[in-house]
């Protein structure tokens, strides 16, 4: 009897490494720690649908047919998974949209000639949304420090924090 | 690798660490026990969270040895932790209060004692091997451990799925008023182990 009320709860949706997260509003996307790592969300601004995928390395090719089992853990592999995901759902690829975050480099040490992970990983992932063609509204790169990001699927915003820096909007 | 060559690799770990517990001792004034160090083949998917909370907030001391077979040291301490030996290094080089709260005066005290304690473990490393190692200039970060522990993508992800790394503890013994916990992790380049298990006559 009485008047029967509900809240909506608001969960936060953290992306582990290699991970791939579909969400929608009220819920929020994250990534905690992006160090070399990247933290990529594609969205649609239409039918509310982000996806959030927590890229490790830049390239599938070394790796045989890992790209297949842990799409999220490759650029290359991401981006193509996370539009399938978000076109499952009724988007329109023409309208998605990026936003991204990451690729620091988190000691002052070049094991490779092609650059840090994080470095590679910045070109890698804005490579494979050139070529889906996906346009990229923000993003907040490189650096020394690493990031944690929120997203929110209604506002399109994400938010990153740095430790000893305050929080600040792309 | 087959029991022998983890055992080995735990023993150089041990012996490495145990100097680097000594000077660590030496720093903080204070007795420094550590315990046996583990071998850890880590995922790489779940390097963020191996080694604690990736939303903790840590201080990470990164140094290179570039030899014939390259490995990686990481000290790793909670905030805490860090700001407390930073304080020790202060006091045991007299600077006075007005210059400690200067900009990066903490980055710079745990930079010199990162120097001293990861400088022992590979000076006991090189008198294991009978060769001159020596360190690169540490880099420092207080940082989110979850981005530290990215390092090991760094060294590990073109290679496989896997990293290594050897992990000593060190801590205050016994029940201490002000508690203090360190982590030293030795990470070996890919293909350094195979070396250094032929240096050492357990392939």
């Amino acid at each position: 009897m009485g008047f029967h009320s509900t809240t909506t709860e608001i969960q936060t949706l953290n992306v582990g490494m290699g991970e791939i997260l579909v969400a929608r509003k009220p819920d929020l996307l994250s990534c905690v720690g992006l160090g070399s790592c990247i933290g990529l969300v594609l969205y649609d601004p239409i039918r509310g649908w982000a996806a959030m995928a927590h890229i490790m390395l830049p390239s599938s090719s070394a790796k045989g047919s890992q790209g297949k089992e842990k799409p999220g853990k490759f650029a290359d592999t991401a981006v193509p998974e996370m539009i399938s995901e978000l076109e499952t759902r009724g988007s329109l690829r023409s309208f998605l949209r990026a936003k991204m975050a990451g690729g620091a480099r988190m000691f002052a040490f070049s094991p490779s000639p092609l650059g840090s992970i994080g470095e590679q990983n910045i070109a890698a992932t804005r490579e494979a949304l050139r070529s889906a063609g996906i346009r990229l509204e923000g993003e907040e790169t490189g650096g020394t420090k690493g990031r944690s990001v929120v997203f929110s699927p209604e506002t399109f915003l994400m938010e990153i924090r740095c430790v000893g820096q305050d929080n600040r909007f792309i | 690798m087959n029991p022998l060559q983890t055992d080995a690799l735990k023993e150089i770990a041990n012996i490495g660490a145990g100097h680097a517990a000594t000077a660590l001792s030496q720093l903080l004034g204070k007795r420094v026990d550590m315990c046996v160090p583990q071998v850890d083949l880590i995922p790489l998917e779940a390097v963020a969270g191996y080694f604690g909370e990736p939303e903790s907030e840590v201080w990470a001391i990164f140094t290179r040895c570039e030899s014939s077979f390259p490995v990686s040291l990481v000290f790793i301490m909670k905030k805490r932790d860090g700001d407390y030996l930073s304080e020790k290094l202060f006091q045991a080089a007299r600077i006075p209060e007005k210059i400690r709260v200067l900009d990066g005066m903490k980055e710079s005290a745990l930079s010199e004692s990162g120097n001293m304690i990861m400088g022992a473990f590979v000076s006991a490393l090189g008198d294991l091997l009978g060769k001159n190692l020596s360190l690169s200039v540490p880099s420092i970060s207080l940082d989110l451990m979850g981005a530290v522990m990215d390092i090991l993508v760094e060294i590990f992800g073109s290679y496989g799925d896997t990293a290594l790394a050897t992990e000593t503890e060190l801590s205050f013994p016994g029940e201490s008023r002000c508690n203090f916990r360190a982590r030293i992790l030795l990470i070996p380049d890919p293909g350094s182990l195979e070396i250094l298990f032929r240096l050492l006559g357990v392939e």
